[in-house]
């Protein structure tokens, strides 16, 4: 019975945070807000830490989602511009398959940079030649404009019964003819969000990832999407804490009526109950993070307890932390609002804590009835 | 990380299970089960518990063996206590003892004092109270006023205690006593133990705000009692007692937590036959389902917490402030799981005992979760030592 990190995991979190102290400041991460491309920079960095591909299928369970949330955790402390989530769970996707070991090779040597469509709603291929031709919407494209491929959940026609069993996994290249891109106006400007639009796009065979259709493309995307939601929480955490520390610092210089701030009893009261909400939120994420690997019936569960949890601790963390810094707070210039829309943001998307309830409904609710 | 049990623990968890299944009172947790009316026949019937909880080697389970303990570690202790709480099995009567006294003894006690007291309480044969509150000092437990002097071989201890839990039922008492009236509070504290019977010790009872008997008043009038019976030094008893509140924050939480979960799940049957407002059954209705969801998410949270301070325990061998996080979390929780049930009751809420549809249940989870938020440190007291000790904010 160990509840907590080994040495070795400790390190990998401790070099991804120095890495990031040092080339992911707030100065960085307003840089990138200005002009929003993704820097050679981080590309490369993260591909000399070669932890991308962390995350594999390992029979039953998992291997390396402990090191995955670590690092995650450590994005969302940095507000990180960049597409880690995408790059991990998509390496993930493409691993589950043989077809792709060029494309692996290049993303964890950082020449190739994936991002995932996290809804594409009515992307449907036809039969065409010896191919198909994929037309529709790919909605919730992350740093689409900087991606060299886009991994996405698409339906063949005719290739199950159900529309969901159509679903087919599909890489796409972002730099073809047939895809245009609509950037939107997100207010988390740390991580922009675009609907990719294609029309006739020429997919093959060989940018299938897994399998066509029969359902195997609907259980892989759920799978990517579980992933993603936990590591989503994790990054929620990671932030919500340092909101909290950088907080906490303030209300120990502030001075009013005399005295530091951090003296008021109703500040610390606020700050020991956002203390509560992070580490439990953290909780939840390490149980869950430790159920998948090991393959435990609970994993499902215990995710969406994770990104459900997190979800709401992070956006009162946040935004207590505005409060607690008072007018300067709500300013431009300080980074609270930074955490807060990023906390807003990342608690709407992959399951927001309605949709995670709802899942858990089913066991704790019905499952009693 | 690994939180799986072993196999020789798994089989450790069938041997307790089917123990308890064979042992666990007839009827016992059930409705028709007939608690005594009368405190002294209550009292003897759980003491019968804990002597039978000895005899079948589940006493003291991370105890070492020479006095009376079974000589395992704390994962064997939570997998019983998940098992007694999944089976609801009674806690006993000397909850304050094997929480409190004993692993004070264990790290604070002489060996005399282990040798003497320890296995007369697994036994099930002493029962103990814990004597620190008073009237004038409660959140502020070192402002208290009852008074310990040497008169020859024996103090002669003086005051009143309040709040003391099964003081009604105990053999002894562990209390905190001023020892030197002139030094700084903390320091001039000692940490007695005293027997019940001693002369000049009287007990009145108290009602609880949910009928229960089980706590009082003990006022100390000249009580005498031999001069060894001080746990830690002379004067170092603030120190001790500050370990005693550690035990009292921290462990026992995996075996509440499946109490916890056995409260929530009727109340999601309840769930199955009530009607919201509206007309629709309350489990499905989307706000209550979502506002019963969230609770279940805490609950299992807190086995979480609870798996995570067991490993520190096991690796780290003490507890840190983050027990303060524990008994926050789980206190908080329980509360909103006791609102949660009176709004599920709806207007069937007001009514308890054998008048509930909950056969009352539900409104003893309201009424006492309302008491864990004060005791062993409150709320605030707990949000206090976390901002101050963990957050570091200035005092
Ligand atoms: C069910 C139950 C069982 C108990 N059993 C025992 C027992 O067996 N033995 C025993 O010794 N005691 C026992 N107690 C007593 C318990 O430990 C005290 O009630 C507790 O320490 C609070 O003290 P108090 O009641 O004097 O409240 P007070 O200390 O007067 O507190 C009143 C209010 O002021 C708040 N407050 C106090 N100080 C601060 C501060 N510094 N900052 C912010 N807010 C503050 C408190 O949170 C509370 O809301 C029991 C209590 C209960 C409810």
């Amino acid at each position: 019975m160990f509840f907590g990190f080994n040495e070795e995991e400790k390190m990998v979190q401790k070099s991804v945070k120095d890495m990031l102290e040092k080339h992911c400041t707030t100065e960085h991460v307003r840089q990138f807000m200005e002009n929003p491309v993704v820097s050679d920079k981080m590309k490369e960095l993260f591909a000399q830490q070669g932890l991308l591909g962390i995350l594999e299928q390992d029979g039953e369970g998992m291997a390396g989602v402990t090191y995955a949330i670590l690092i995650a955790q450590e994005a969302g402390r940095a507000l990180l511009p960049y597409p880690l989530l995408e790059n991990m769970t998509g390496l993930y996707a493409l691993k589950t398959c043989k077809q792709h070991n060029r494309l692996i090779e290049d993303v964890e040597a950082g020449k190739s940079m994936l991002t995932v469509a996290w809804r594409p709603e009515n992307a449907l291929a036809r039969k065409e030649g010896g191919g198909y031709s994929l037309s529709g919407m790919l909605y919730e494209v992350p740093f689409a404009a900087d991606a060299d491929k886009i991994l996405a959940s698409v339906r063949i026609a005719g290739a199950g019964n159900t529309p969901q069993e159509e679903e087919t996994v599909v890489v796409l290249n972002r730099s073809s003819d047939a895809l245009t891109m609509h950037k939107r106006d997100g207010f988390d400007e740390t991580y922009p969000i675009y609907d990719v639009a294609l029309n006739n796009y020429p997919l093959q065979k060989s940018d299938v990832v897994q399998g066509i259709g029969m359902g195997i493309g609907h259980q892989l995307m759920e799978k990517v999407k579980q992933l993603g939601a936990l590591l989503l929480a994790s990054e929620m955490v990671g932030s919500s804490e340092r909101a909290l520390y950088d907080t906490v610092a303030y209300t120990k210089e502030r001075k009013q009526f005399g005295v530091v701030i951090g003296t008021f009893q109703a500040l610390k009261h606020m700050a020991a109950d956002m203390y509560l909400l992070v580490e439990s939120a953290k909780s939840a994420v390490e149980y869950a993070a430790w159920a998948l690997e090991a393959g435990e019936d609970e994993a499902d569960l215990a995710v969406s307890i994770a990104k459900s949890y997190s979800s709401k601790a992070s956006k009162k963390v946040t935004a207590d932390a505005i409060q607690m810094q008072g007018g300067i707070g709500f300013t431009w210039e300080n980074d609270m609002h930074l955490f807060f829309k990023r906390a807003t943001r990342s608690a709407s998307l992959l399951g927001d804590a309605y949709e995670h309830n709802e899942k858990i409904a089913k066991v704790a609710i019905d499952g009693v009835n | 990380m690994d939180l799986s049990f072993t196999p020789e623990q798994e089989q450790y968890r069938k041997r307790v299970r089917e123990w308890l299944l064979e042992n666990i009172p007839e009827g016992w947790g059930t409705p028709q089960f007939e608690w005594p009316e009368d405190e002294q026949e209550r009292g003897a019937f759980l003491r019968e518990w804990d002597r039978k909880l000895y005899e079948g080697g589940f006493a003291g389970i991370s105890w070492p063996k020479e006095y009376g303990g079974q000589g395992l570690t704390h994962v064997e202790e939570i997998i019983y206590d998940e098992e007694a709480g999944k089976l609801n099995a009674p806690s006993g009567i000397n909850v304050l003892g094997k929480l409190l006294l004993g692993p004070t003894l264990l790290l604070y006690g002489t060996e005399e004092q282990k040798k003497r007291f320890l296995p007369p309480l697994l036994r099930g044969e002493e029962v103990w109270c814990q004597g620190f509150s008073e009237p004038n000092a409660g959140s502020d437990l070192a402002a208290l006023q009852t008074r310990a002097e040497l008169n020859g071989d024996e103090w002669v201890i003086n005051g009143q205690k309040v709040w003391t839990s099964y003081a009604h039922h105990a053999d002894w008492c562990f209390v905190l006593a001023r020892t030197d009236p002139d030094a700084p509070k903390h320091k001039g504290i000692s940490f007695f133990l005293v027997p019940m019977d001693s002369e000049g010790v009287t007990v009145r009872p108290l009602v609880q705000l949910n009928k229960n008997r089980d706590f009082n008043e003990v006022f100390f009038d000249n009580v005498r009692i031999p001069k060894d019976n001080v746990v830690g030094g002379v004067n170092n008893g603030w120190k001790v007692a500050m370990g005693t509140l550690g035990f009292e924050r921290g462990t026992l939480a995996l075996g509440r937590q499946v109490r916890f979960q056995n409260e929530f799940n009727e109340l999601a049957k309840l769930a199955g036959e009530m009607r919201a407002a509206d007309g629709t059954l309350v489990k499905d209705n989307p706000y209550f389902r979502q506002r019963l969801v969230e609770i279940f998410n805490d609950i299992r949270i807190m086995r979480y917490h609870g798996l995570k301070t067991i490993s520190q325990l096991l690796n780290e061998g003490r507890l840190g402030p983050e027990a303060s996080l524990q008994k926050l979390f789980w206190t908080t929780m329980h509360v909103n799981l006791g609102e949660a049930a009176m709004e599920v009751l709806g207007a069937e809420a007001p009514y308890w005992g054998t008048d509930s549809v909950s056969r009352g249940k539900m409104q003893d989870v309201y009424f006492t979760s309302r008491g864990a938020t004060i005791y062993a440190g409150s709320t605030q007291i707990q949000k206090n030592i976390i901002s101050e000790r963990i957050l570091g904010m200035p005092r």
